[in-house]
């Protein structure tokens, strides 16, 4: 509608003094406004104006209309507790992963993390000599008795009600404890000065936005994106996986979903040999893994993948 | 006035006279101003790459997010561990009636108190955020095991500084009393410091009370601080560190690099303030017959913590213990056993082995060794996470320690140093008024038969 | 519940230059064009660095767009999808406007406009409470027109009317999810429709659960499903229902949804309040606090106690 011909543009006035379909245009148009000013927040829960299919005017609530544009933030008290009845469980199906790693970009861009922090690796396991290797995304496990939670001296991280271990970044000394008490390695630090984040992208400074307000001298993790579930959305590495690897849902309900199927995890983790990772170690872990059977890519290490993309262009 | 001295008899006096002379604390030689001047330019210099650290951040250090704890965290160990000896000596050997530990009680204590001084220090240095220290306190989480260490080595630093300060009372009044050519400020410190000790039989009750709970209390705060030090390693997961046998293995090393301490700065002081009468011979024959013990004793969990590990080969633990003992770590881990552990105790068995100078040289060997052997223990455990690291960028599958960490590491050692040499400068190394008693009671015990000494001051 | 509308979709693409002068805009206010002034000069200043930094050309994009309507018990929902080229892939676009009409691409026709999201999707929910005898088929188009890096596209769907109910029932301890499914035959008189394939889900935090096998409509345009009992709802064991019709030939996309208490009710146990080895601060173990506590003040107290021995002998060399 931002068109620059000035024809338009006094087509539009003319048509406005027409004042035809007054109401209705009052109704678009205050939508509209709302639209192209990102001001979505502001007017929700508002009532308005709206044409129906049968050319009737309708009174609707706003927020009916669209998806919350920006959910407010969390505050810090309710950082700490987490989202209420949830308790948020992944599964990776390691027979579906070919290392394509769109979950690991889609995770570096979100978080601001790449090359020297990661939050999510795809690694390759070889179980034995003589078996065949896999690819293992590893991220966060989020362990319902997670070490490196009972080692931190400040309470700078901690175990929520819905599971998820994150981390105050306000709060962290940097005493490196709690990533020497992570079997997994799973724990990042911020050497040196972070590079600094587009405010833009999110103003909320909580732990449930990790990696968006990156601090010196101060330990970073996956989160399970927190962010995301409270907009009812799946953490990024889920939905950008092109291959249904990640399952994501809430052990409550029973059931996760991978985007396209949902599908019920008692039942899954039961029939398909669902195991967690380093189980003996008591951690208990919030990710399943499914065991890389029946495969359905034959496993490529890297180099011979990067060939393979030669040869196909 | 009165004397400070029970005897204060004309037959004693001049011998008492020459004691206080010869064991007052002294102004630098210039042997000793050059030592002072490079321990001063050696913390500078770790003071400026501090800043670089604070400006910076830790990405200045060889550390990064595998290797996550490197030689700061080593040398915290370190200074942990040689502070034990301040328990040793003036706790456990005065508790069991040890006479000749009295002219080492001091020592032991001043570098007991210096290094808990820089452990503290050397642990803010390897955080992160230096600035959020005050965490610790305002958020402590009872349940981590550095709030654990927080707790006990203030605990511990309170201690042995009170059992240092206590048994100097005594000193201090005689400084106070006899120091006349010395700046205001010196005076005016000996006499606050003096606390009004007027050596009367009700102090002295008290003093000799107050220095027995301490003796007592400082042995189980002592097991308690490198015991939680060794907590901070075997309370996580990793292969090196998953050890029950962690507490008992530190103590022990604690004890025989805190003997190695005592022993190399008695070799010193004895050289440069010519205290042969008061550190004899014998007093090294018998701290490196104490040397030989601790070490064995070492040598005993040593063997525990390495040999059945070795023995069952468990695949987590296997990648670590063999860079050990044949891969890239092999010939540090063997020059520190040996050189560090093994040849200290063939010499020190022997009783030319007990030497002030073979004895000097042997102490260096196990204090040398006794660092690296805490890099060993902290840092290739954890080039052995339980998943693997290939992806990981080159440069941090092997931890270096960059020139900062090394000065700043310096410039720790060389603050502690400083720290001992200036207690030194200003306190007597040698107990005067408990060598002097004790003197004079051994010649009271030879000339027993003349009552009309023991003349005593109400 | 009773009467629902359901819709067919027709699917057709026209797509291109067709209507080269329609305004995407309907504004009443002065501060609205002022605003949309301030906008425009944005918008130009885009175009213009898009225009540098892509093709020298100024080819725009071709843009993918797809429009399906879904009757979701009292709404209807439009939702258009828009896909463009990426590294040689089609891929969904986000920041795209999509506008939607109904009836045919003009301005009075406007429902509204939205930007399409991460998943290239935009939305339209159309309230039909109030409606529902409406037999008539419902016309809509979405459009994406004179964006500076897309090339124009448009799309249209077709939504006739449907009837479905859900009823949940219990009988004989048996839990049934009984679903009709109607639709108006030639004389505009509704009708049972048979052979409809129809699922049935239950609402989950990230999609549909399917709980019973997919079943057909006999005759009379019914089906009755046996409900598990092993569905977990909330804490008081509430599971919301849902029955699904997907790409039906009469119907569409229908959809409706019951709540009721058939769930296995969820315990919740939460973590933070648990007094662990891991708890926060606030929940330390009591047995933790009690050793720690009583250690320190032990300690302590015989700290104080030397403190206060050298007040002593301080006092006492005064006085003497």
């Amino acid at each position: 509608m931002e068109n620059n011909n000035s024809k338009e543009d006094n087509a539009r006035r003319d048509f406005l003094k027409l004042g035809t379909l007054a109401v209705a245009a009052t109704a678009c148009g205050s939508i509209m406004c709302g639209c192209g000013k990102n001001e979505a927040a502001e007017g929700s829960g508002k009532k308005v104006k709206l044409l129906s299919p049968d050319g009737e005017i309708v009174e609707v609530d706003e927020k009916h209309l669209r998806e919350p544009a920006d959910i407010p933030c969390v505050d810090s008290k309710e950082a700490r507790h987490g989202i209420p009845n949830r308790k948020f469980v992944m599964v990776v199906d390691l027979a579906r992963c070919k290392n394509a790693r769109k979950c690991k970009e889609a995770c570096d861009k979100n978080h601001h993390t790449g090359h020297q922090k990661e939050y999510l690796k795809v690694l390759k396991m070889q179980d034995n000599p003589v078996s065949s290797p896999y690819w293992q995304p590893t991220m966060c496990f989020h362990c319902d008795d997670p070490p490196c939670v009972k080692v931190c001296p400040v309470d700078a991280t901690f175990k929520r009600d819905d599971g998820l271990v994150l981390i105050d970044n306000d709060r962290c000394i940097g005493c490196r404890f709690c990533m020497a008490a992570c079997p997994y390695s799973q724990r990042v630090f911020n050497w040196g000065e972070p590079e600094t984040w587009d405010e833009t992208v999110s103003t909320c400074n909580s732990p449930e936005v990790g990696g968006v307000h990156a601090k010196k001298g101060t330990v970073e993790k996956c989160d399970f994106c927190p962010d995301q579930v409270r907009k009812d959305e799946m953490p990024h590495c889920v939905t950008a996986c092109p291959n249904g690897v990640f399952y994501f849902g809430d052990e409550n309900e029973d059931a996760v979903s991978n985007g396209e199927d949902t599908v019920k995890l008692s039942e899954m983790l039961a029939t398909r040999a669902g195991y967690r990772a380093l189980e003996e170690l008591g951690t208990k872990p919030r990710v399943y893994y499914l065991p890389p059977v029946n495969r359905l890519f034959p496993f490529k290490d890297m180099e011979e993948e990067k060939q393979d993309d030669k040869s196909v262009n | 006035m009165e004397s400070l001295f029970s005897h204060s008899d004309t037959q004693h006096e001049s011998r008492h006279v020459q004691v206080t002379r010869e064991l007052m604390p002294r102004k630098f030689s210039s042997y000793g101003k050059i030592w002072v001047t490079t321990l001063i330019f050696i913390t500078a210099v770790g003071l400026y790459f501090y800043i670089q650290q604070i400006r910076n951040g830790l990405i200045i250090t060889g550390l990064r997010d595998y290797t996550i704890w490197g030689i700061y965290i080593a040398n915290f160990v370190f200074f942990v561990a040689i502070s034990l000896v301040g328990s040793l000596v003036s706790a456990i050997l005065k508790l069991s009636n040890v006479k000749w530990a009295t002219p080492l009680t001091r020592i032991s204590e001043i570098i007991a108190v210096a290094s808990i001084m820089l452990a503290g220090l050397v642990i803010i240095i390897d955080m992160g955020r230096p600035d959020r220290f005050l965490n610790v306190i305002i958020h402590a989480r009872i349940q981590s095991p550095i709030t654990w260490d927080v707790m006990v080595i203030t605990t511990y630093l309170f201690i042995s500084v009170l059992l240092l300060y206590l048994p100097l009372l005594p000193d201090l009044a005689l400084m106070r009393d006899q120091f006349k050519n010395i700046p205001k400020w010196q005076r005016k410190m000996y006499a606050i410091m003096a606390n009004n000790w007027k050596n009367t039989p009700g102090q002295k009750k008290i003093l000799n009370k107050a220095v027995k709970i301490l003796s007592v209390l400082i042995i189980p705060v002592a097991f308690g601080i490198h015991t939680v030090t060794s907590w901070l390693f075997a309370s996580t997961f990793r292969s090196g560190w998953d050890s029950t046998n962690f507490g008992p293995y530190f103590i022990s090393g604690a004890f025989m690099v805190g003997a190695a301490a005592v022993i190399a700065s008695m070799y010193i002081i004895r050289k440069y303030y010519r205290y042969e009468n008061y550190i004899t011979l014998d007093h090294f024959d018998k701290m490196g017959r104490l040397l030989v013990l601790l070490s064995l004793v070492y040598l005993y969990f040593n063997v525990n913590e390495y040999f059945i590990p070795a023995y069952k080969m468990k695949g987590s633990e296997s990648a670590h213990l063999n860079e050990l003992f044949t891969g890239i770590y092999a010939p540090l881990f063997w020059s520190v056993q040996i050189g560090g552990m093994l040849i200290p105790i063939a010499i020190l068995l022997f009783n030319k082995g007990r030497r002030p100078t073979t004895m000097f040289i042997v102490s260096i060997m196990v204090i040398v060794g006794a660092w690296f052997k805490r890099f060993l223990i902290v840092i290739p455990t954890l080039n052995h996470p339980f998943f693997p690291k290939d992806q990981a960028p080159e440069a941090w599958s092997h931890y270096n320690p960059t020139l900062a960490e090394w000065c700043i590491t310096a410039g720790t050692l060389a603050g502690a140093l400083l720290i001992v040499t200036l207690l030194i400068r200003f306190f007597p190394v040698i107990p005067v008024v408990e060598t002097i008693e004790e003197e004079d009671e051994h010649t009271d015990e030879e000339i027993l038969m003349h009552p009309t000494i023991n003349k005593q001051i109400s | 519940m009773n009467y629902i509308y359901h819709m067919a979709i027709k699917y057709s693409l026209i797509k291109g230059y067709l209507l080269a002068f329609i305004l995407t805009g309907l504004f009443t206010s002065a501060y609205c064009q002022t605003e949309d002034a301030s906008s425009k000069e944005v918008t130009k200043k885009d175009s213009l660095t898009t225009a540098s930094s892509t093709s020298p050309s100024q080819e725009k994009k071709e843009l993918r767009m797809s429009l399906n309507a879904f009757k979701i018990n009292h709404d209807l929902k439009l939702v258009s999808r828009v896909r463009s080229k990426v590294e040689a892939k089609f891929q969904n676009t986000a920041g795209v406007e999509i506008s939607f009409y109904r009836d045919e691409v003009k301005p009075e026709n406007l429902i509204g406009k939205q930007i399409s999201n991460h998943k290239g999707e935009a939305y339209w929910i159309i309230p039909l409470a109030g409606r529902p005898d409406s037999m008539t088929s419902l016309v809509f188009y979405s459009s994406v027109k004179d964006h500076p890096d897309y090339e124009d596209a448009e799309e249209t769907v077709t939504a006739y009317p449907s009837k479905m109910t859900i009823n949940t029932v219990e009988e004989d301890s048996l839990r049934l999810v009984k679903i009709f499914v109607g639709h108006p035959d030639e004389a505009g008189k509704m009708v049972p429709l048979a052979d409809a394939e129809c699922k049935v889900y239950v609402k989950r935090e990230f999609g549909l659960l399917e709980v019973t096998e997919s079943q057909t409509t006999d005759a009379d345009g019914n089906i009755s499903a046996e409900f598990p009992a092993d569905v977990h709802g909330d804490e008081s064991g509430n599971v919301t229902i849902v029955a699904k019709i997907a790409d039906n030939e009469s119907v569409g996309n229908v959809e409706v949804s019951s709540t009721i208490p058939w769930g296995i009710p969820t315990k919740v146990d939460n973590f933070y309040s648990q007094r662990e080895l891991w708890s926060a601060r606030s929940n330390s173990p009591i047995s933790l606090i009690i050793i720690v506590n009583a250690a320190l003040l032990l300690i302590w107290g015989f700290i104080a106690y030397i403190f206060l021995e050298i007040i002593r002998i301080n006092k006492l060399g005064k006085t003497n």
